[in-house]
Order: structure tokens, then C-alpha cells, then sequence
């Protein structure tokens, strides 16, 4: 029999932290800082509120773009918060998730053979994104010295004249770097004298601690070349809803629709209704678990400083991102390590790209109990290694 | 009372074992301040006491905890007062409301015994002078308390590693 698996499949690269998964389900009291998501219940109102239109018998497809109240509540919420401008019934898709808006944001995009610029580090479907499409990554290096950030410098010396598409994400998974408006500003020109498109992941924007997020698509120049993602996963612990957007200039929407309707037709009704009661009386929830999220990042980075992982402070998202350099360790030696010895989970930095390579991604979206014993054990297994 | 006040104080309300360093490095101040604050706090008697909640079943202690339900005559001059501060005082009263409505006292005691806490609000509540009818109910189980939920089911399934 001939092999049936597709050459794109064949040839994906496969998760680089499949051996933990293995790994873990042989072992028992496991602190895991290795799910990138909230611990919280996502708040009962909203859940409440999905399963009373359950109730109601409104289980049908929505419209392709999604419930028209909810975009124009999104269309409002993200002017207001973001200074974006989006026609709720032209240039919004409500998605399957942020997952779905960047399979359709990139496939509507990307030609076979275009260049994607990806920051390294970055999350690990950005770049399994771009080759699914047909399309080629390219790294953008980054640095803990820089804050994870895009310099200017560093976006010249990677442009190629292939290059289409620059895929950005900020707050930054897994580092929890910020790029600022100034920061975005220096970036600009470059990307309009390259006759550049952003797609912008901001899905964990409003978990920004130091400021106010910055949309790419609020700078100058921007909006007209920017996609822009975004979903309720990560600011009101609303993962399993699988409930996202996706906004862009009119042209692209349009292709990135099609895609949507051959793929998924619509995004899960219930969680439509959940997410506009999400935007209508989510407010006070969403702020007292980011104002958590924001003591237990300044808790557990002081923690992992003071162990002797050294770690800058992530602005945003809910990732830390140590060193373990010092340690004398590769980054999958010591998450490994530190499993088998202490059942600690974190995930190698080198799971994310070349330039994760001697740090680990540590979440702490985790009870602070467990984070305050994490610390400890982290402490102990540092500590053992220097003896 | 600022919003630095504030947060120390939900801290403390949420674990009374919290230490300063920690709350400082939660705000983003330093300890010594922190340590100020809160002993501004008691002299201010804003911060009463820093207590613990226990689940007395977990432990498999036997606890009886009844609400008493008070019709009182207010007295001239005092109004309910006088006779909530004399109630007050016994050790195995947990806590005194006034209330709108039928009842004007709900009184929270706790016993090690139900024939115990029925002795306590026959001899020593029922026979102050003032309350004209008690109504008493029994706890059966108590399944949030103090802002804690007693009943919370155990750790969810959570993957334990994702991307």
C-alpha cells in the first residue's frame, strides 16, 4: 500500500516537547507550570448565559461572520480600549478561536513560496501555520538583553524580497514581552517601505501590566496592512469556548471569510452568546484575575530570582522566561531534570525557537500556593545541582 | 484608606498567614511600609483580627453550629444595643446581625454538642430579659464560609502541559 500521508503532513515538524507529554503521565504529584492557561473557571454569568441559549433551543448556526451583536460590541469594545476602527458587518470574523483566525488569516495570505517573518522566540504553531500554507518562515531573532522585543535593526537584517508577511505577537507567548508604541513606531517605516503585512496576534493583550497594550493596528500607517487576532481565551479564562476574531481591511476579511466557511462554517453558537455577555458583564471578573495574575508574576520572578534563575519581568501575558544558563544545563536537560528530580513541568525554551535556547517557559497561572512550592522545589533542584 | 490599604487588607482577608514581604513585593513598594500600613491599620481598628477558617468535618471534629433567630424589645435609650452586647459576650457566640424583617437578631453559635448549644439558648439567651421569641435552626452543612468555598470539588482535570 502506497503511503497516503501528504507531503506537507509528512514533513511537519513535530511538537518539540512530545517526549514530556510521555513522560508525564507516568508521574504523580506534579506541580505543572507548563499549561499556558488560565486556572481560573471562566466567570459564572457568562457560563450561565451559554447554557440558558442551549435552553432556549439556539443551537443553530450563527451567520458565517458570526452573531451580529457580538461583533458590534467587539467593534465598540475595541475602539475604545484599542483606538481600532472595524466595521462590525465588513471587517470582522468571529473565529474558532485565535487557532482558526491565524489559519485563515495566513491561508488568505500567503502564496506558496512567500516569505513570513516569525519572532523567535514565538509560539509553537507560527511557524507550522506558515508551512501548512505553503509558505516559508523566516526568525526574527530576539533577546532577553532587547525585552523579546522587534528592534528595527533586527527586522532590516531579516527582510528578504520574498518577504510578505510579518507575524507578530504581543504580549508574547512564551517570554511575556511588550512592544510599546514607541517601540511599534521605530518598526513602521520599515514595514511599509518593505510593503510588509503584520498579522498580529494580540490575544493576550489585555493581560499588559506595566501601561496599556498598543494595537499595531492603532499606529500610523498600520491599520490598513495589519490583521489583527484576538479571543476570550486568556482574558476571561474562557479557553474551551474556543471563541476568537479576526480584523482587517475589507479585501482581506473577505478572503479570510471564505476560507472560514469551507472550513467552519461558523464559530460555536453558545460560545458566541457567552462571549457577548463576556463584553457586556465581564469587565469586573476579567480585572481581578489580571490584577492576580499581576501579584503572582511579581511574586514568583522575585521567587525564580532569588533561587538563581535569573529572570527579566515579563510586561504581559502570564510567562515567565528564566535563564537556566547558569546552571550548566541545556534548557531540555533541565526541564527534564527538574521533572524526574522534583516533578516540576515547564517546557524548554528551544520548543519555541533557536533563540529560546537556554531559558524555560514557566506559567504562572497557577494557585500561588502551588507557584510559592514550585519556587521551592525549583530552589532545591538548582541548589542540587551546584553541590 | 488608599487602594494600597485596600489590597493589603483583601490579603490579609484571604490569608491571614501572608507576610509583608510578600504583599510588598505584590505592590511594588517596600516592606517597611508595608509593615507601617498594617499596624496603621490596627491602631485605626480597621484590621481586627487576623483569622482562620477551618473545616471542622474535614478534620472529623464533632461541631454543632445553630442560627438563632431573636425577637427583641428594644431598650429606651439603648434600642437593640444593650442586649447584643450582653450576648456578645459569651465565648460560643459567633457572630450577632441586626436584621430587618420578622426576626430583628440573627445570633451564629457553635458547640461541641447539639444538647450543649440547646442548654446555652434556653438558660443563657432566651431567659435575657428583652427577647420576647427565639426561632432556632440547625446547620446542617455549611458549604462556603468567610468568602471560602467548603465544597469545592477537587482539582480539575487540567492538561498538564500545552503549548
Amino acid at each position: 500500500m502506497r503511503n497516503f500521508v501528504s507531503r506537507m503532513a509528512g514533513e511537519l515538524p513535530p511538537s518539540g516537547i512530545r517526549k514530556f507529554f510521555d513522560l508525564l503521565l507516568t508521574m504523580d504529584n506534579v506541580i505543572s507550570l507548563g499549561v499556558g492557561e488560565p486556572d481560573f473557571d471562566t466567570p459564572w454569568n457568562i457560563s450561565q448565559v451559554a447554557i440558558s441559549s442551549i435552553e432556549k433551543g439556539m443551537t443553530m448556526y450563527t451567520s458565517n461572520r458570526g452573531l451580529a451583536e457580538l461583533r458590534e460590541l467587539l467593534s465598540a469594545d475595541l475602539d475604545q480600549r484599542y483606538h481600532t476602527k472595524y466595521c462590525p458587518e465588513t471587517e470582522m470574523i468571529v473565529t474558532t478561536g485565535v487557532s482558526e483566525g491565524l489559519d485563515i488569516a495566513v491561508r488568505a495570505v500567503v502564496d506558496p513560496g512567500d516569505e513570513v517573518l516569525v519572532v523567535d522566540p514565538c509560539f509553537v504553531s507560527y511557524q507550522a501555520e506558515v508551512l501548512m500554507a505553503g509558505g516559508r518562515p523566516k526568525t526574527l531573532p530576539c533577546s532577553a538583553q532587547d525585552g523579546f522585543k522587534v528592534t528595527p535593526d533586527v527586522l532590516m537584517e531579516s527582510i528578504t524580497p520574498k518577504s510578505k508577511v510579518l507575524l507578530l505577537n504581543f504580549p508574547t507567548n512564551p517570554t511575556g514581552g511588550v512592544m510599546g508604541k514607541d517601540d511599534l513606531q521605530a518598526i513602521a517605516d520599515i514595514i511599509i517601505d518593505h510593503d510588509l503585512l503584520v498579522i498580529s496576534d494580540e490575544v493576550y493583550a489585555e493581560l499588559t501590566y506595566d501601561g496599556h497594550h498598543v494595537s499595531t493596528a492603532a499606529i500610523d500607517g498600520l491599520w490598513e496592512r495589519t490583521i489583527t487576532l484576538n479571543g476570550f481565551s486568556k482574558a476571561y479564562a474562557m479557553t474551551g469556548w474556543r471563541l476568537g476574531y479576526l480584523c482587517a481591511p475589507k479585501e482581506m476579511t473577505d478572503a479570510a471569510l471564505k476560507i472560514h466557511q469551507y472550513v467552519m462554517m461558523s464559530a460555536p453558537t453558545a460560545s458566541q452568546f457567552a462571549g457577548i455577555e463576556a463584553l457586556k458583564n465581564g469587565e469586573e471578573a476579567k480585572n481581578e484575575m489580571i490584577a492576580e495574575y499581576r501579584i503572582r508574576r511579581n511574586l514568583f520572578v522575585k521567587g525564580l530570582n532569588d533561587v538563581g534563575l535569573p529572570c527579566h519581568l515579563p510586561k504581559g501575558a502570564f510567562y515567565a522566561f528564566p535563564s537556566v544558563e547558569g546552571t550548566g544545563l541545556s534548557d531540555e536537560e533541565f526541564a527534564e531534570r527538574l521533572l524526574r528530580e522534583q516533578h516540576v513541568a515547564v517546557v524548554p525554551g528551544s520548543a519555541f525557537g533557536k533563540n529560546g535556547r537556554g531559558h524555560v517557559r514557566t506559567c504562572y497561572a497557577v494557585d500561588r500556593a502551588k507557584l510559592s512550592e514550585a519556587v521551592r522545589r525549583i530552589g532545591i533542584f538548582v541548589e542540587s545541582l551546584h553541590s | 484608606m488608599d487602594e494600597k490599604d485596600t489590597v493589603i487588607l483583601r490579603e490579609l482577608q484571604k490569608n491571614g498567614r501572608i507576610t509583608a514581604g510578600d504583599i510588598a513585593v505584590m505592590l511594588e513598594v517596600d516592606e517597611n511600609e508595608v509593615e507601617n500600613r498594617i499596624a496603621a491599620l490596627h491602631a485605626a481598628g480597621i484590621l481586627r483580627r487576623c483569622t482562620a477558617v477551618i473545616d471542622y468535618s474535614a478534620a472529623g471534629v464533632e461541631e454543632v453550629a445553630v442560627i438563632l433567630s431573636l425577637k427583641i424589645t428594644p431598650e429606651r435609650g439603648l434600642g437593640y444595643d444593650g442586649i447584643a452586647a450582653q450576648i456578645a459576650r459569651f465565648p460560643q457566640v459567633e457572630s450577632i446581625l441586626l436584621l430587618t424583617g420578622t426576626y430583628d437578631l440573627q445570633v451564629i453559635i457553635r458547640g461541641q454538642s447539639m444538647s450543649e448549644v440547646s442548654r446555652f439558648v434556653a438558660e443563657q439567651i432566651a431567659s435575657i430579659e428583652g427577647v420576647r421569641e427565639t426561632m432556632t435552626q440547625i446547620v446542617m452543612r455549611t458549604y462556603k464560609e468567610q468568602g471560602v468555598e467548603m465544597m469545592r470539588p477537587g482539582s480539575r482535570d487540567r492538561q498538564l502541559i500545552t503549548f
